[in-house]
């Protein structure tokens, strides 16, 4: 046990070293304070006071930044390796593929994790500065978030196995992104078409990860107070299930694949 | 060299994409500003040929969002689901199934939404008469509602429904500038007659309501000016 928490403590600081060096966290900082300092200036139609529209705008770009941060996180976490031929001397260690595969998880899921965090934190300052309260919702709104890069990083990470790294970014991104935005109205979309395409989009429904269930926009923005306890548990548990799964699989393709 | 590509390389055709999307629409903005594509628009605002369609599907979206606000973020989602996930979203997000507007002072909320829908297309006159109804009735500014009912017809002079809302903004329930009122009812009579070619019954359905209104406010305050005390 002590030798398996050392190996993924140390391979979680690669990921964390990893995900400072590279530049995506400073360039999407940069451009999130470009487009909110003239946003939060603006007066539409000469009338101050509205505010709730740049909680949404601020909301969206956390989601759209995390989504960016997490799926590329997850997709470099393999084809790099082998790319480089650095997966050799990793393999060479006491240490199983399956530990190696679920160590470098932890690792990018807790650095896209920790830059969510920092979203948050400049969202919940940005609140305060406007004279704007925080609420158990935001506690709420982060976990959700927090697992909803989790599912990400799963996803990205099983696709950077089957697919083209380019493939890979445009499949998990779209279908992250897609499922957020229509995943709740897939069953509405099924009715009034035929069979097959119905058929099509129920499975879809019954398959893709549910990325709308970590979405508490709404409830942070107009202030409709936190989750049932009982939900938030369920799609935890959605969460932890669906991620379980999906390392499940992509532990059996790592270990089948020829290196 | 050919296995060893940099995995920063993936992201460079959709970095190229992201910068060249706006670069795009940004020279197409600046070559509308010249003088010459607006000779081949034949007048028009080359960006509203180019984008004509994308910007009024934009600016309905921007109403429809609005309206989301007025709703306090409640889903009008007409259809529920016996399925677990539905059990689910509905409970995650603002579905509390309680039917709540923002009122008041609150409903300056929208504005930026109906803003960002009339920038998009002055031509949508929903979002313009949502946003005078906000400023006018909600917030109780009519001075800035004065101003969007200003805007909003040098933007759209055709529109009988905008002329009429001016109307009923002037005549502020029997309590404003009756005669400034008539006059703006009469000056929409003209309209709907000119635009129906002296045949309102040829107008839509939509307009030939509105040019009913019409005939009832000019009657309404005909007898509300010759109950009016004789001035000394």
């Amino acid at each position: 046990m002590k030798i398996f928490l050392r190996q993924m403590i140390a391979i979680v600081r690669l990921s964390f070293i990893e995900l400072l060096r590279r530049n995506d966290l400073y360039a999407l900082l940069a451009l999130a304070l470009t487009l909110m300092i003239p946003l939060s200036m603006a007066s539409p139609f000469g009338a101050g006071g509205a505010g709730r529209y740049l909680d949404e705008v601020a909301l969206l770009l956390v989601w759209g930044f995390s989504l960016f941060i997490a799926v590329g996180a997850g997709s470099r976490l393999l084809p790099p390796e082998f790319a480089n031929r650095t997966i050799y001397p990793l393999l060479a260690k006491p240490i199983s593929r399956g530990r190696l595969l679920l160590g470098k998880y932890l690792g990018a899921m807790l650095s896209s994790s920790a830059a969510v965090l920092l979203f948050y934190f400049l969202f919940a300052g940005s609140v305060l500065l406007r004279g704007g309260t925080l609420s158990m919702a935001l506690v709420e709104a982060v976990v959700l978030h927090i697992l909803f890069v989790a599912l990400a990083v799963a996803v990205s990470l099983l696709g950077s196995l089957i697919f083209t790294p380019s493939a890979n970014l445009v499949l998990s991104a779209g279908m992250l992104t897609a499922m957020f935005f229509f995943g709740r109205r897939l069953p509405e979309y099924a009715q009034g078409v035929s069979s097959a395409l119905a058929f099509v989009i129920n499975a879809v429904y019954a398959l893709a990860p549910h990325a709308e269930f970590f979405d508490m926009r709404m409830r942070v923005i107009h202030g409709h107070g936190p989750v049932d306890a009982v939900v938030m548990v369920i799609v935890c548990l959605y969460a932890v299930a669906y991620v379980a799964a999906l390392l499940c699989v992509s532990t059996a393709i790592f270990r089948r694949k020829k290196v | 060299m050919s296995g060893n590509s940099s995995p920063n390389r993936h992201w460079l055709p959709l970095a190229a994409l992201c910068t060249a999307a706006p670069a795009a629409i940004f020279a197409l903005f600046l070559r509308a500003k010249g003088p010459s594509l607006a000779q081949i628009a034949s007048g028009e605002d080359a960006l509203s040929v180019a984008f004509g369609d994308t910007k009024a599907t934009i600016s309905r979206a921007m109403v429809h969002k609005a309206d989301s606000y007025f709703h306090s973020g409640m889903d009008t989602k007409g259809v529920s689901f016996a399925d677990p996930y539905c059990w689910i979203n509905d409970r995650v997000h603002a579905d509390t199934g309680e039917h709540c507007h923002l009122e008041g002072e609150k409903a300056v909320e929208l504005l930026p939404w109906l803003w960002a829908a009339v920038r998009s297309d002055p031509g949508n006159v929903d979002a313009w008469t949502t946003a005078i109804y906000v400023a006018g009735r909600e917030m109780g500014n009519r001075a800035l509602a004065a101003r969007l009912i200003a805007e909003a017809r040098l933007h759209n002079p055709d529109s009988l429904e905008l002329a009429w809302k001016h109307g009923m903004f002037l005549y502020d329930s029997g309590k404003g500038d009756l005669r400034a009122a008539r006059e703006v009812f009469l000056t929409a009579r003209e309209l709907a007659r000119k635009l129906s070619h002296g045949d309102v019954s040829r107008l839509g359905e939509h307009d030939r309501t509105i040019e009913h209104f019409v005939e009832e406010c000019i009657h309404r305050i005909d007898d509300d000016i010759k109950k009016e005390p004789p001035q000394t």
